[in-house]
């Protein structure tokens, strides 16, 4: 008996002594932080990260979000898409490997989606100029000529010279509902590569990807906005190493004679979708494709958009309709996410 | 048992319970540093900082941009936001009070952004929103 308490002695102690190290450890991976929030990207973005590069990684990852701004951008008249918006119609113009890539994704998900999304209707968002200060209600007579059906499919691409030539003079790229996923990716990419960060969440306009899990290992609770009441969360997921994209009717939008016009434009009418969905938040691993399908299944409404995500592998929704209920896809059974890759 | 046993045993307690003492220290004063400051930045620069938990009169002004634009700031016991602005969609005033770090005001046309910084967090708190 005399023999066994001082191994109960040295259990006591290292109990102890853990408890203080792993306290010590989420601790001193939390002070090691670094969080920013700014516009960019026509958004506002925080991103936070943890980790003994946390300052470098978040300095540079502003620095990359204006860089691929400077690119993707159809409203800064010194982008490279708002030059080429000018300049492809009948014109096969050389792009760089980050615009032909972003074009060649995008209308990849135009064609998956069936013209729910249709990144070509750039000179119709222009009209409404939401999220400007010339946001306004076009006139019928403005919108019609440039409703071009499959929009999407009157841009060639030409891989081999990397080259964009739009076929039809009313069409013009608009990447509002992809580049902030693309750039998420990026971000992300460069960060875990370059930087090292395990543990951290990018934000850019409510587009979310993390890195990782918490620095005390838990997963990342994130909120998807009440549309009722946009300071407060509706439901909450709790993902790892995921996105989390949602779009919705309460972003960006004016009121005119009582009429509340939104920014999530149907491709079909060139008026603000009319679905019956308040929003749609898309739950994966890669940010540009949820960009892409919170869009495109607004747009589709609540019964296409379901048997649509279920037919996807990885990729999960969440759906808020017009009176309020929450709609899960079937992968969401716990509130828990977690990408399987 | 011996004396050496003994005194083992009752070092082996002093030390547990010093490291216990000092992990529950850790624990307590992670929570107490927490606060809610509001930072306030106009094109990228931060113009103002408000401690909201220093706040015991509700208070307003105004911030003023190019060409007329301008934001009216309501500043609460533990809030902040937005009451008036100069902008057309008015956005800002329509995503009401905030009181913690997860959803930020937003006024794009007029280039604002409030965004509450708080020293800590907890497993139980959101950590970001999607919108």
């Amino acid at each position: 008996m005399s023999k066994r308490i001082p191994y109960i002695s040295i259990f006591l102690v290292l109990a102890a002594v853990c408890s203080v190290l792993f306290t010590g450890c989420s601790n001193s991976l939390q002070s090691q932080s670094a969080s920013r929030t700014e516009l960019v990207m026509n958004t506002v973005a925080t991103i936070t990260l943890y980790g003994e590069q946390a300052q470098e990684g978040v300095n540079a990852a502003f620095q990359k979000a204006k860089d691929l701004e400077n690119i993707l951008s159809s409203q800064n008249e010194k982008s490279e898409l708002y030059q080429v918006n000018q300049t492809a119609y009948d014109h096969a113009v050389e792009v760089s490997d980050t615009l032909f890539t972003v074009t060649q994704r995008s209308l990849q998900y135009c064609r998956e989606t069936d013209g729910a999304l249709d990144c070509t209707i750039g000179k119709i968002n222009d009209l409404w100029g939401f999220g400007t200060s010339n946001a306004r209600l076009p006139s019928e007579e403005e919108i019609t000529p440039l409703l071009v059906y499959k929009g999407y499919e009157q841009i060639e691409l030409n891989e081999e010279n990397q080259t964009i030539r739009f076929l039809n003079p009313n069409i013009q790229l608009d990447f509002g509902a992809t580049a902030k996923g693309f750039a998420a990716d990026e971000i992300k990419k460069m960060l875990v590569e370059e930087y090292g960060i395990t543990c951290g969440l990018i934000n850019l306009g409510g587009n979310i990807i993390t890195i990782g899990s918490k620095y005390d290992g838990q997963p990342w609770g994130i909120g998807i906005t009440d549309p009722n009441d946009t300071t407060k969360a509706i439901s909450t997921e709790y993902i790892t190493n995921a996105t989390a994209v949602t779009s919705g009717n309460y972003e960006r939008y004016f009121i005119q004679d009582g009429v509340r016009y939104h920014h999530i434009l149907d491709p079909k009418t060139g008026y603000p979708a009319n679905s019956g969905l308040c929003s749609t938040t898309i739950i994966t691993e890669n940010s540009m494709l949820a960009d892409a399908l919170s869009t495109a299944t607004y747009v589709m409404g609540l019964e296409k958009s379901y048997a649509y995500i279920e037919s996807l592998d990885h990729v999960e929704a969440i759906f808020i309709t017009d009176d309020g209920t929450v709609v899960k896809t079937s992968g969401i059974t716990d509130d828990t996410f977690e990408v399987v890759s | 048992m011996t004396k050496k046993v003994k005194y083992i045993i009752a070092g082996a307690v002093v030390i547990a319970v010093t490291a216990a003492l000092i992990a529950v220290w850790i624990l307590i004063t992670q929570e107490k540093v927490s606060n809610a400051v509001a930072n306030i930045y106009q094109n990228g620069t931060l113009i103002r900082s408000i401690d909201l938990e220093a706040v015991e009169e509700s208070y307003t002004f105004q911030i003023e941009g190019e060409n007329g634009a301008y934001n009216t700031v309501l500043v609460e016991p533990g809030y902040i936001s937005i009451t008036d602005a100069s902008c057309p969609d008015k956005v800002c005033i329509s995503q009401g009070k905030i009181s913690d770090g997860v959803l930020p005001i937003t006024c794009l046309p007029n280039g604002i952004v409030i965004q509450i910084e708080t020293q800590n967090s907890t497993s139980s708190t959101l950590d970001g929103m999607t919108r």
